[in-house]
């Protein structure tokens, strides 16, 4: 790779940290904060529903998170740099 | 912020930088990462039953994003990764009655830290010598790197073997081989990893690669594609146990998500012996790790 592409790939991979903690930091504060309460009550009434719900927070926020990463890094050049 | 599940209070951000650390490791070697995850959540203070239980639901979700990733860019070998899960299934069960016989005999700590490292240390040091000799086979042979690989011994034998069925993976460019291999490879990684209480990449990735001939990146695709499956299993049943706090899980994933999409673009920087020779290094962390565990909770005396 040359230099210029290797400054290009720092400055985006620097860009995309700073937005994408932003958002992280966002959706901890508000969505964890409001999910607490009735997933503490689930996890001492019912483990069973419990189980399956984390397991389907779990894949949902993956899935989610996997294209705001993806659109991070589309939106920087960073997957055509070679 | 308080996680009331596991009923402890700690920094958002330092979990998700934990996410994003083993994310990185887990999309750029395909491993789980929980050898490192799961002592540096113990030092920041969740109980150990809710630091199995977690590690496995965050990564879940990490693998998730770092195997579609590595699909996109066609190292997923799907008929690769589910002969494995059968067998690894099969292992785990098998790992998780070894413990229980151990406990029972009271040497489960000695026995299974002991052997942990003594695992971790030949992986490191084996793929360490086979990388730097691949390395050695690419500069004087002019070998393509796809093809350059230290050590085939394994492979000749492995691929050698005529018990049926016969398979073929035209996604790893294997043309023929026993299904019992794939299957033992599956078995093997599971009983460790039910053993040691691992996902187990740091072992299914060089015998992949070394035992079963596949290209480093599709190994590293296919064990994602792997540990989506078997953690997905392990979170549901330690879920059940009320082994996971789902809120810190979450918050780890947050991190791990861009950590596991970093982790995947960069193998496309580097040659196949040059990520076997990184991923050396990573099996001394753990054994470092759990050296440190053993002497520090009395199990070893000097």
């Amino acid at each position: 790779m040359k230099n210029k592409d290797v400054r290009d790939l720092v400055r985006n991979f620097v860009i995309e940290l700073v937005v994408y903690g932003t958002l992280v930091l966002a959706y901890s504060m508000i969505v964890l904060r409001w999910l607490a309460d009735p997933l503490r009550e689930l996890f001492n009434n019912n483990l069973l529903v419990y189980a399956v719900l984390s397991l389907g927070l779990i894949v949902a926020q993956g899935a989610v998170l996997d294209v705001v990463t993806a659109f991070l890094l589309n939106l920087l050049p960073m997957e055509r740099l070679e | 912020m308080h996680f009331p599940i596991a009923g402890v209070t700690l920094n958002p951000l330092l979990l998700a930088g934990i996410g994003f650390l083993v994310g990185i490791l887990g999309g750029f070697f395909g491993v789980g990462g929980g050898f490192i995850a799961g002592p540096l959540m113990f030092w920041s203070g969740v109980p150990m039953n809710f630091v199995v239980g977690t590690d496995l639901a965050h990564m879940t979700g990490k693998s998730i994003v770092a195997a579609r990733r590595h699909r996109a860019l066609g190292h997923v070998d799907i008929k690769l990764g589910l002969v494995m899960v059968a067998g690894t299934i099969l292992g785990v069960e098998g790992g998780a009655r070894t413990i229980e016989a151990l406990e029972s005999a009271g040497m489960v700590d000695l026995v299974i830290g002991v052997s942990y490292v003594l695992i971790l240390l030949t992986i490191s040091v084996f793929t360490a010598w086979e990388s730097i000799r691949a390395l050695r086979i690419m500069r004087t042979d002019r070998v393509d790197a796809r093809d350059a690989v230290g050590f085939k011994g394994i492979r000749k034998r492995v691929h050698g073997l005529r018990i049926s069925p016969m398979i073929s993976l035209p996604g790893s460019g294997i043309a023929s081989i026993s299904f019992w291999a794939v299957f033992g490879v599956g078995l093997i990684t599971g009983f460790l990893a039910g053993t040691l209480g691992v996902g187990g990449g740091f072992v299914r990735v060089p015998m992949l690669v070394y035992a079963i001939g596949i290209p480093t990146h599709v190994a590293v695709g296919t064990d994602l594609f792997e540990i989506v499956i078997s953690a997905g299993f392990g979170t549901l049943t330690h879920a059940a146990k009320g082994n996971v706090d789902v809120l810190m899980a979450l918050t780890m994933h947050t991190g791990a998500a861009l950590g596991a999409q970093i982790g995947a673009t960069a193998t496309r920087f580097f040659t196949g012996p040059r990520i076997r020779l990184l991923f050396s290094g990573l099996p001394l962390v753990g054994a470092l790790l759990v050296l440190i565990r053993l002497f520090g909770s009395g199990t070893i005396h000097l």
